[in-house]
């Protein structure tokens, strides 16, 4: 056997193969602890232990070597029958923590001897007997006591080939992919002689068959897999996406030639099935299983229950289920958290279980599943269910208005930051940060996350993101002259003109979806300059709410190939990217998200504000309650959310009768009222406010439609602080006469 | 002026391929992009392709030194205000592009009239560097040779914002 260790790119292999050998021994040990020194489990652990160590010796790494002959000689105690398989898993799990900091020094250059010896060493002190008076969680390896004891926040986002607590890939290669041999004889051939992927050689693909590098290596068999790196393969889909989005534009000045039809020509038509099959297998080829977590996931669930003393089983379903690299990578975190989250506050303690009627045992299960262009990841547990009335009472506690959600909505509220229901902040998770991440993360990837609860009997989150992010549905639109690419996920509905209404709120253009008020904005307006014959709505989702952007034209769906814009182009709010048409016309890809936050932050217009001489109310509480009167619903919605975002906490009623009712029952800081309203208008219900000793000192802010002077006067002689004038209205407006009257929040 | 006129299609490709730019006769010229009332020079190794005419798609909210992006070859390139990027104003009408490869990528610098060809042996050093580049003599008129790593930068571009 040649010493090689001393190439880079041997060390940098060395690193690969020992990234999949350790996370293979993590799931073994796991199954160890589990299931108990069962032969074959064994054997298997044993093998996976000397072929690592066979490849140490070669590139050199002593240490590496020495650390897994201890774990060699754990094993063989236990085929010979002495030994205990707990103490020996918790010594595997002591060495595959060590190795997965130090196989990175190593292969960094630096001198790993000391580190080697001392790992060693506690690999073979991690097997003895416990000593007397050992905490019942001394067993958990120190790396992981170490990752759990400052979380939240996460740990490191890690790759998806390269669990939690793994350490970064070796500088010279990117995180390497398994893919059937087919497709990366493909890739690399796609990607010519000069750049042939660096398949790992022999000595360290042959791993399927146990062997070190020393074995004869046989042709790989049916359904075996080859090492390929992440950037050839990302290469190759991306030239694939080029090469289609290119036969698209032959395809479009063909057709000029062939009377409309490009398909006229059989060879065009040949290369478009071609094309269309050799897009699908690279749609494949970047799809990796979502067992590639679950080891990750299985050892965070182990650590966790012994850190907070829970009895768990941890169950996978679908674990086949394929899904796009990149989407699994960014959902490794955040799937971390929510098994955490599931062990720390949905499984109870094992005597808790026992009354309750409950086995001891927690379950703890991920299921996959795709379910059409979508792949669901659903972690359960059977644990004691989400209190919906603790985090209403919670959530009312941090000024969230929660006096008109039902139950569902309230659910929601667990992915706002700052909100949670966990009754003591615990190593593994309890201070409300967390799902907010998970839930931004998700929205990230074009996703959801659902939540269903039982209280007492569990909670099930369910995680829904595309199965790949390769190729994007857009709905293209035109408006004023142009047309642009809207991703379709983020589309909630489509109005037709004659189906909206043309009505104003506050002096802005509100129209009806559903049972919901939403904004309507002329998507000329918000991109450009303006211009153009709006017609149709495309209701938006984004992070502040929905909002209808009319458009000239429809111009269709389409599976864009979703391109990301130059470097050189600083971040731009309303543009995602940008992808290529047919006829070889660039349209950009508008982003949904800062649509939205473009048009709900319109630049204010100008407004008149009258406001009584010397009105100046101090309120020192730190939330303001406001009560808010009008009849007309929308109103008094948007009036909530814009005082609602600005901090204050708001009532609402519908005349000046109910008005006066509800000011009966205190707490009120300052009363926004219209003037034309039934039962009771607004003028007379601020007469009545200050001829109540009580209230006589309430702000009142008249907010009309009314802009005669005439009014103006009637309004403030009635005893209003402030008039505004709704034609002219603009959230800031009423802010600030806010501000005036009650002193800035 | 000894200069050379490109031949007016819709997109040139400049540089030849293979090993030997640098060293050929073809490679020894530049190219000269007027901006304006200026003329700049740009090494013919440094440019990727001239585009004539170039259609710009504009994108919302893109800074003004930002014209828009145009398809070279089925890449997306931004189409740069070379004028705006130098901080001489604007650049008006644009007819021509001169696409050019930089660490972030290719982008086309804009230019108000056709690109003209230069020999080496047509330009006469005058002077030390200046900002973005070295200023040369062409046909009795002062010209700068453009220094593309340093002007056509993500930093430079948001600081025309």
């Amino acid at each position: 056997m040649h010493p090689v260790g001393t190439e880079a790119r041997f060390r940098a292999l060395f690193a690969e193969e020992a990234s999949g050998r350790l996370e293979h021994l993590g799931g073994l040990a796991l199954e160890l602890e589990e299931r108990g020194a069962e032969p074959a489990l064994v054997d298997d652990l044993f093998r996976e232990a000397h072929s690592l160590k066979g490849s140490a010796a070669v590139v050199g790494f002593t240490g590496v070597a020495q650390v897994a002959h201890a774990l060699e000689d754990q094993l063989d105690g236990l085929r010979r029958g002495t030994g205990s398989a707990a103490a020996v898993a918790v010594s595997l799990l002591v060495g595959i923590d060590g190795l997965r900091e130090l196989v990175p020094v190593l292969v960094a250059g630096h001198d790993g001897g000391e580190a080697g010896r001392d790992l060693e060493r506690r690999v073979r002190e991690a097997a003895l007997p416990p000593a007397a008076g050992a905490s019942p969680s001394a067993d958990v390896p120190p790396a992981i006591d170490a990752a759990l004891s400052v979380a939240p926040p996460e740990p490191p986002p890690a790759p998806v080939s390269s669990p939690a607590g793994e350490p970064p890939p070796a500088p010279e290669m990117q995180p390497p992919v398994e893919v059937p041999p087919a497709t990366a004889a493909a890739a690399a051939e796609v990607a010519g002689p000069a750049s042939t992927a660096p398949v790992a050689p022999p000595a360290f693909a042959a791993r399927a068959d146990g062997t070190n590098g020393s074995a004869p290596v046989a042709p790989p068999a049916a359904g075996a897999v080859v090492r390929l790196p992440l950037e050839r393969l990302d290469e190759f889909g991306r030239l694939v996406g080029e090469a289609v989005a290119a036969h698209r534009r032959v395809g479009h000045v063909l057709s000029g030639h062939l009377g409309g039809n490009a398909d006229a020509s059989p060879a065009h038509r040949e290369l478009s099935l071609l094309l269309d099959e050799l897009q699908d297998a690279s749609t494949r080829a970047r799809m990796v299983p979502v067992a590639t977590v679950t080891g990750a996931l299985r050892r965070a669930v182990r650590d966790a229950a012994r850190t907070v003393g829970r009895e768990v089983r941890w169950e996978v379903r679908g674990e086949d289920t394929a899904i796009d690299r990149g989407v699994l990578e960014q959902l490794a975190d955040p799937l971390l958290h929510v098994v955490r989250n599931a062990v720390a506050h949905g499984i109870e303690p094992p005597g808790e279980r026992e009354a309750m009627g409950k086995p001891r045992h927690g379950f703890v299960r991920l299921h996959a599943m795709q379910l059409g262009a979508e792949v669901v990841l659903s972690v359960s547990d059977d644990g004691r269910g989400i209190d919906a009335v603790r985090l209403r009472a919670e959530a009312a506690k941090r000024g969230i208005d929660v006096a008109d959600m039902d139950d569902d909505a309230v659910l929601q509220l667990i992915f706002r930051p700052g909100v949670s229901t966990a009754g003591e902040v615990s190593a593994v998770s309890g201070r409300g940060v967390g799902l907010d991440v998970v839930h931004g993360k998700v929205l990230g990837l074009r996703g959801r996350v659902e939540v269903r609860t039982t209280l007492g009997r569990g909670t099930e989150l369910r995680l829904r993101v595309p199965v790949t992010l390769a190729v994007q549905r857009s709905l293209l639109v035109m408006a004023a002259g142009r047309r642009y690419a809207i991703p379709l996920h983020s589309v909630v509905n489509v109005l037709d003109r004659a189906a909206m209404d043309d009505s104003t709120v506050l002096g802005r253009p509100v129209t009806w979806v559903g049972n919901r008020p939403v904004h309507v904005s002329n998507l000329a307006d918000v991109v450009g300059d303006g211009g153009g014959e709006p017609g149709h709505a495309v209701v938006l989702s984004g992070p502040e709410g929905w909002h209808a952007f009319r458009v000239d034209a429809l111009a269709g769906q389409r599976d864009t190939l979703v391109k990301a814009l130059s470097g050189l182009v600083p971040p731009l709010e309303l543009v995602a990217g940008a992808s290529v048409e047919p006829d070889g016309a660039v349209v950009p890809v508008l982003d949904p998200a800062g649509l939205v936050r473009r048009a709900e932050a319109a630049a204010p217009r100008p407004a008149v504000v009258a406001v009584a001489p010397g009105a100046t109310v101090a309120v020192t509480a730190s939330q303001r309650t406001v009560l808010v009167v009008d009849d007309a619903l929308t109103v008094r919605e948007l009036q909530r959310t814009i005082l609602e975002r600005a901090g204050h906490a708001v009532v609402t009623a519908a005349d000046g009768v109910l008005a006066l009712a509800r000011l009966a029952e205190g707490g009120i800081d300052l009363v926004v009222t219209d003037v034309e309203m039934p039962n009771m208008d607004g003028f007379t219900l601020t007469e009545r406010i200050r001829t109540r000793r009580d209230l006589a000192s309430l702000p009142v802010i008249i907010v009309s439609s009314r802009a005669d002077e005439a009014d103006r006067r009637r309004g403030l002689e009635a005893g209003a602080d402030a008039y505004v004038v709704k034609s002219a209205f603009d959230e800031r407006v009423l802010l600030d006469a806010l501000d005036r009257l009650l002193g800035p929040l | 002026m000894d200069a050379v006129e490109f031949a007016p299609t819709d997109v040139d490709r400049c540089r030849p391929p293979g090993p030997t730019v640098g060293t050929t006769a073809a490679a020894a010229r530049s190219m000269l992009l007027p901006v304006g009332g200026d003329w700049y020079l740009i090494a013919l190794d440094e440019a990727l392709e001239v585009i004539v005419d170039p259609v710009a798609t504009e994108l919302p909210g893109a800074p003004a030194v930002l014209l828009g992006v145009v398809n070279v070859r089925g890449a997306i390139v931004p189409l740069l205000d070379t004028a705006r990027l130098l901080g001489a104003g604007r650049l008006g009408p644009c007819t021509t592009a001169v696409v050019v490869d930089t660490d972030w990528g290719a982008a086309a610098l804009a230019g108000s009239a056709p690109v003209t060809g230069v020999p080496r042996d047509a330009l006469t050093a005058a002077g030390p560097p200046q900002a973005f580049g070295v200023p040369w003599r062409v046909d009795g008129r002062a010209v700068v040779r453009l220094d593309i790593a340093g002007l056509v930068t993500p930093t430079n571009i948001a600081g025309r914002h």
